[in-house]
């Protein structure tokens, strides 16, 4: 009997122990599909010194959040295609903003001045905002750069994921995921899938 | 497709090139995993430009050498891009990783979703399996050395315990 209880309480120590290990929920704490933008009202420092929300940016036929950072190869990779489609989104009546929640006391590179020069250099034409203890992150449950998540004009989720299925050749690219939900946000149609994949780097989150 | 596995040890004068990454695809990794041979099998994914990364896998190797006798087995995917193949294989090198190691070929979405669906595809990322190749735990972002022995620990006492035996004592 000793035996068994003994065995017992390891059963249960081991329980708990794996929950801690528990294999997370996708997006757990964060957004699904239809949700609207969470923090919507708190202003971030953007790189031409105004303080702007997502509610700022909110835009006629939507919104693009864009989590991303200075140094990621990820994001390098996609960098042009990723300002360009964002830019032509803008001409298009979406709103766009991009956030960088990297805690720049882990990531060097992302500070508030590479932040200015990237988004000189890059040509982004909408705001690239420092996101203070990572909190906008966490909200939206964005794990990792680039991330993108897309809102309907009625502020409701649409689109959750990666820009198109090849980050190294854009010649080589079969699926152009970002591009195709632009265009069907702004059509008011369905978009075609709704989330994707990629592999990024980690946001390095705020302690 | 799996080309071949490759165990990327450094010689013992440090000289030569060390041996290239073979390609591997997430069909590859779970065949790696059934064959490895272990009870669990912690598969990470990992990347050259990836600091978390490169702070974890000295942990990782270390720990995977004090389990390996209770059947611990470590696998190693780099996801560098193809041209970093050398690169990603000379860290390995330097930390005298002595498990095997592959290097991605695969697009990012089929190799996540069919290796581990709840992972979002953030680096570093760590997998762990039974030696069948159910997927047990999902770990993103780095994993210190106490994480990685607690991680292992939880799921090791899970098969060895018996929880039929556990209703019966309740009982």
């Amino acid at each position: 009997m000793h035996r068994r209880l003994v065995r017992r309480r390891r059963v249960l120590a081991a329980a708990c122990c794996a929950a801690l290990f528990a294999i997370p929920v996708p997006l757990a704490g964060g957004l699904s599909l239809g949700d609207a933008p969470p923090l919507a009202d708190v202003k971030m420092r953007s790189v031409d010194g105004r303080e702007v929300s997502l509610a700022d940016v909110r835009g006629e036929k939507g919104t693009l959040v864009i989590f991303t950072c200075n140094e990621c190869p990820y994001v390098k990779g996609w960098e042009s295609r990723t300002v360009a489609l964002a830019n032509r989104a803008l001409e298009r009546g979406i709103g766009v903003i991009a956030v960088n929640s990297n805690d720049p006391g882990k990531s060097r590179g992302d500070g508030f001045e590479q932040m200015q020069e990237r988004a000189r250099r890059t040509g982004m034409r909408y705001p690239y905002v420092v996101d203070e203890g990572s909190r906008l992150a966490r909200a939206f449950g964005a794990t990792r750069t680039p991330e993108v998540f897309l809102f309907d004009a009625e502020g409701r989720l649409v689109y959750h994921g990666t820009i198109d299925d090849n980050v190294k050749d854009p010649e080589a690219v079969r699926e152009h995921f970002l591009a195709d939900a632009i265009e069907a946000v702004v059509e008011g149609r369905p978009v075609p899938r709704a989330e994707t994949k990629a592999l990024g780097c980690s946001i390095k989150f705020a302690s | 497709m799996l080309l071949a596995a490759v165990t990327v040890t450094p010689r013992a004068d440090g000289a030569g090139a060390p041996p290239p990454l073979a390609d591997i695809d997430s069909a590859g990794v779970l065949e790696q995993v059934r064959s490895a041979g272990g009870r669990l099998v912690l598969v990470n994914v990992w990347a050259t430009w990836c600091r978390p990364c490169l702070e974890e896998l000295p942990d990782l190797l270390a720990a995977a050498r004090h389990h390996r006798a209770r059947g611990v087995r470590l696998l190693l995917v780099s996801a560098d891009f193809p041209d970093q193949r050398d690169a990603a294989a000379a860290v390995l090198a330097r930390l005298g990783a002595d498990v095997p190691a592959f290097l991605k070929a695969e697009p990012d979405m089929p190799f996540i979703e069919r290796l581990a669906p709840e992972w979002t595809g953030a680096l570093p990322a760590t997998l762990l399996f039974d030696g069948q190749g159910r997927l047990l735990a999902v770990h993103e972002g780095r994993l210190t050395r106490q994480a990685i022995d607690g991680l292992i620990a939880a799921h090791l006492v899970q098969s060895d315990a018996d929880p039929h035996d556990a209703v019966r004592a309740e009982e």
